[in-house]
């Protein structure tokens, strides 16, 4: 019924007018989506709105939900991951055509794939109306484009067959005029618990419009409107008939395992395997109480040191105890040679943020990093200098120990490429924050066959060098 | 129990003027003004079937309850 719903609850109406040019589809599939999120009887905090780049990606903010504007193409990637922190979020996607299918179509092709539980509402103008009026991917044959004067002469895109052949289990398509069925059929998107798809296809007058000899906003929702065919009706036609024709309605339902539910049950059976294997071993108990709870590992040096490998290894063995692990990585622009980082965070709770701010614990492999890192780590932190490399010390709150790892490597163990490891050792027993043990594991799983002893030895050799400088220091 | 009567009211501050509510209002509620704006000169016609209300792509239009036609 047209007067239950109180829209104005639903719009930030400080961003109205909208920009959007006069007729513009884009507002009434905004409105076909407020109706169904309302029909669902959510509580607006409870929804996300999510959108890409273009005049469609203003969408999300006139509506009052959570929102974000994306970057042009990744709105579900960006979503995917957002869904997965926040699984409870009823989150729809307000994207472009182009974004969508043209810069984004792989990852709208991933995303079905997996059948997460986001529903993907295209706004299909068959341009990119932001840019001028260029052609996209679904720029019907023939039509005239800025980019196509003469007429498109490549064949449209069906982006609804992309989504069912790549796994989408609720595809349907409507167009900017039939609002009542435009808000059904997205209220049955968000009823699927899978990757929805509704395509809306809607009229740009501006961009497409007026190029297609359609005078006004009104003749274009009159070819929206005689365009239009059900799906049952297409069934009995061919595809002759079919062409330039819209077919409307839900063209696929279906149901299969759902991505983030998979997800939960595979890492719940990882956990459970890593506790039978005994990979969770007891620290020592003198080892116990350093940073409890949660700490900030950064690992720097130089590209081909092996350090993002180590804060790999790092975080496989922390996960194997049982806690919770985030690894970033960021190699310079050398592949070997150039600055080289890989940061951990070890925690027993969950990780809101991989992002470090203040490591507790430093390995600086290189003057370099040494210089650039020394001074951000906490002051109750520590800190493990390279001392083949590091030759002057940067003043630091942290208590700072000192080794000639790389040294060590090459001329003690016979091969400098150990040295990541061997810091590891250290590092284990400085910090008591891992099991050398769980260590172990990982590197006997993570190193090739022919290296795999040598590592290993390394790794014990840390660790009781890593006995020495405590020792010393006690 | 009486039904409310229900009509449209444009808010002309969003209205852009693009002609839909007044092109296919089913009961021709509306008429154009000389800046192509809708002035609702048929509130009595309107059967509150929302269709303004949902095609109007600047949220301009809303229905409210008719209080002269009761
Ligand atoms: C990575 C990147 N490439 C290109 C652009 C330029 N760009 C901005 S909007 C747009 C197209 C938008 O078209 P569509 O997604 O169909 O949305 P519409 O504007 O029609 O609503 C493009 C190519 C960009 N912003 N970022
Ligand atoms: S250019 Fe096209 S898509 Fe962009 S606001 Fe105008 S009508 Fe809408």
């Amino acid at each position: 019924m047209a007067n239950d719903l109180r829209l104005e609850e639903y719009l930030r109406e400080r961003e109205f007018p909208t920009m959007w040019c006069a007729g513009c589809g884009h507002g009434v599939t905004v409105k076909g989506t407020i109706r169904a999120i309302a029909k669902m009887g959510w509580d607006k905090d409870d929804v996300l709105a999510v959108a890409g780049i273009g005049c469609s990606a203003r969408a999300p903010a006139y509506c009052d939900f959570n929102s974000i504007q994306t970057t042009h193409g990744r709105a579900i990637a960006f979503a995917t991951g957002m869904k997965m922190h926040r699984p409870n979020l009823h989150t729809v996607l307000l994207l472009g055509d182009g974004d969508c299918i043209a810069i984004g179509g792989n990852h709208f092709i991933h995303g079905a794939k997996r059948n997460i539980d986001l529903t993907v509402v295209v706004m299909n103008n068959s341009i990119y109306g932001m840019t001028g009026g260029q052609i996209s991917p679904t720029t019907p044959h023939m039509c005239n484009s800025s980019t196509t004067p003469f007429g498109n002469f490549e064949e449209q895109i069906n982006l609804c067959d992309i989504a069912i052949a790549a796994g989408a289990t609720y595809v349907a398509r409507t167009t900017a005029y039939h609002v009542n069925q435009m808000a059904a059929l997205i209220e049955g998107g968000l009823r699927n618990k899978g990757f929805s798809v509704i395509e809306v296809v809607e009229p740009c007058p501006t961009g497409f419009g007026r190029k297609n000899e359609f005078k006004t906003p009104v003749a274009m929702y009159e070819w929206l409107r005689d365009a239009a065919i059900s799906v049952d009706k297409a069934r009995d036609l061919s595809p002759q008939e079919l062409k330039n024709k819209i077919v409307t309605g839900v063209l696929h339902q279906s149901s299969r395992p759902e991505f983030i539910t998979e997800y939960a049950k595979m890492s719940k059976k990882a956990q459970e395997r890593a506790k039978s294997t005994g990979a969770s071993l007891e620290l020592m108990p003198e080892e116990m109480g350093k940073f409890p709870g949660y700490s900030e590992v950064r690992l720097s040096g130089s590209g081909g040191q092996g350090l993002v490998l180590a804060g790999i290894m790092l975080s496989e063995a922390t996960i194997k105890q049982g806690k919770n692990a985030a690894h970033l990585q960021s190699i310079g622009p050398e592949a070997r040679g150039g600055t080289s980082r890989s940061e951990v965070i070890i925690s027993d709770g969950e990780i809101i943020n991989p992002k470090i701010t203040a490591p507790h614990v430093l390995l600086a492999m290189t003057q370099e990093a040494a210089d650039k890192y020394c001074s951000g780590v906490k002051p109750e932190g520590i800190i493990l200098l390279d001392s083949t490399f590091v030759k002057e010390v940067p003043t630091a709150a942290a208590k700072t120990y000192q080794y000639p790892v790389t040294e060590f490597a090459r001329d003690t163990l016979g091969n400098p490429l150990v040295a990541n490891v061997l810091a590891l050792g250290i590092l284990a027993r400085l910090t008591g924050k891992l099991s050398v043990n769980a260590l172990e594991d990982v590197v006997r799983k993570r190193v090739p066959q022919r290296v795999r002893e040598l590592n290993i030895k390394a790794l014990w050799a840390g660790y009781e060098i890593g006995k020495d400088l405590v020792q010393t220091d006690a | 129990m009486t039904k409310k009567k229900m009509q449209p009211v444009v808010n002309l501050a969003w209205c852009k003027a693009c002609g839909l509510c007044i092109a296919f209002c089913p009961r021709d509620v509306f008429t154009a003004a000389a800046d192509g704006r809708p002035l609702v000169t048929r509130p009595d016609a309107c059967i509150a079937c929302g269709l303004c209300d949902y095609r109007c792509p600047d949220f301009a239009i809303t229905l409210a309850e008719n209080k002269v036609g009761v």
